[in-house]
């Protein structure tokens, strides 16, 4: 299988499964009628002071509910262009492409400061 | 209802954004900050990860078809990686200090900035390959696809990199302030300075928007800017917006293309400006 079709397909499987997490969250809240000690009426609102800040990762994950779902979800998406650049650079190095590894490897690392290190030294 | 019109939302952004290369956040930060009353800080984090959804939903067909040039995104991405991480934090700053009005004009002269240079754009007839310099060996900007629309296979090479690497800092930077993509400033960076097709223009954006949304993502969580029950029914909607509107970018012609994304900046752009400015 060539490297365009494997990366299509993992991209594939990580939007279904980013999705199925999505929707059975929405699901499981509707059907609860709340999550994680707040009702719908505090979760679905355009207002609401419910958010990845207040509602941390730890409240989210100490029980399961809709939002560990829909949290999981929104995980699995990010993590998704973290992917394909890692998998871009796995690429490169497979064909010695010493230009493209440095210049993937620099994007992988740009990422990854972001997503992990910036907000620990935010918090 | 909310959920629905989330939904709805949704459907629309991702028809709209994978046609476009728009990423689709210019049609879910509007709606949901001017018509459904969703603050602009969870609008913009709505918005970021939706465009996530949007880009990889339609990038991975483009890749599949060998449309998007991943050599040329991926080179491009160190500029918008570093934009992306800039501009969150800027923005993090603007809501701490209060100061929503200066994202809501912005984001307006954004799309107005865009529909200009499209419209300009639109003169050309044809799509015509500029002159190779010392970047498009280096970099190997170049290839070539089948256009659908004459069934001709289109030989194309890219040049100017260094000024798509700038304009790409500037595109990530406002994607981390706005939430938004950044394909209009994407695809004019590759279209206008370096001379790519609409097409690759168009595919590749989609995959480098994912990677810019995903840079700013961390920082968009740390800040509380992500509200899951407002971006679990957007992206679901965005999801299958996205899937129909990779369907018909392979069969639509480029200047239909144009037309759409010139008329959807135009309406959106003047509604912002104007919420901006105290009006709407």
């Amino acid at each position: 299988m060539a490297f365009e079709d494997k990366l299509s397909m993992i991209l594939t499987i990580g939007i279904l499964t980013s999705s199925a997490l999505m929707l059975i969250g929405i699901a499981a809240i509707l059907i609860q009628g709340g999550a994680a000690g707040h009702s719908i009426k505090s979760l679905i609102a355009a207002n609401t002071t419910v958010n990845t800040r207040t509602l941390t990762l730890q409240d989210a994950f100490s029980g399961l509910s809709g939002i560990t779902a829909i949290y999981l979800g929104i995980m699995v998406l990010a993590s998704l262009p973290v992917l394909t650049v890692a998998a871009l650079l796995t690429r490169y190095i497979g064909r010695k492409d010493n230009l493209f590894i440095a210049i993937s490897a620099t994007v992988l690392f740009d990422m990854l400061v972001a997503i992990f290190l910036i907000p620990y030294l935010l918090h | 209802m909310l959920l629905l019109l989330l939904v709805a939302a949704g459907v629309l952004a991702g028809f709209i954004g994978a046609i476009t290369g728009l990423g689709g956040g210019v049609v879910v930060v509007p709606f949901l900050a001017l018509y459904l009353g969703v603050p602009i800080a969870y609008a913009t984090g709505t918005s970021l990860i939706s465009t996530i959804a949007t880009s990889t939903g339609s990038a991975r067909s483009y890749i599949k078809e060998r449309i998007a040039n991943m050599h040329i995104g991926v080179s491009l991405e160190i500029g918008t990686t570093l934009g992306a991480i800039t501009g969150s934090l800027i923005a993090a700053e603007v809501y701490a200090l209060h100061l929503q009005y200066i994202i809501y004009i912005l984001f307006g002269l954004v799309l107005f900035g865009s529909s200009y240079f499209s419209i300009r754009k639109l003169k050309m007839k044809n799509f015509v390959p500029g002159k190779a310099d010392w970047s498009t060996k280096l970099f190997r900007l170049n290839g070539s696809f089948i256009d659908e629309a004459t069934k001709k296979k289109i030989n194309y090479h890219g040049r100017r990199w260094l000024l798509g690497l700038a304009i790409m800092f500037i595109a990530g930077m406002l994607s981390g302030l706005l939430g938004i993509g950044s394909g209009v400033l994407k695809v004019l960076a590759m279209d206008s300075a370096m001379t790519l097709p609409i097409k690759v223009t168009t595919t590749t954006s989609d995959f480098m928007i994912g990677v810019t949304a995903a840079t700013s993502s961390g920082i968009y969580w740390e800040r509380g800017f992500l509200q899951p029950l407002l971006i679990a029914p957007v992206v679901l909607g965005v999801l299958v917006g996205a899937r129909l509107g990779s369907k018909y970018l392979v069969k639509l012609n480029s200047r239909v293309v144009r037309y759409l994304f010139i008329v959807v900046l135009i309406v959106l752009g003047s509604q912002m400006l104007l919420r901006g400015l105290g009006v709407f």
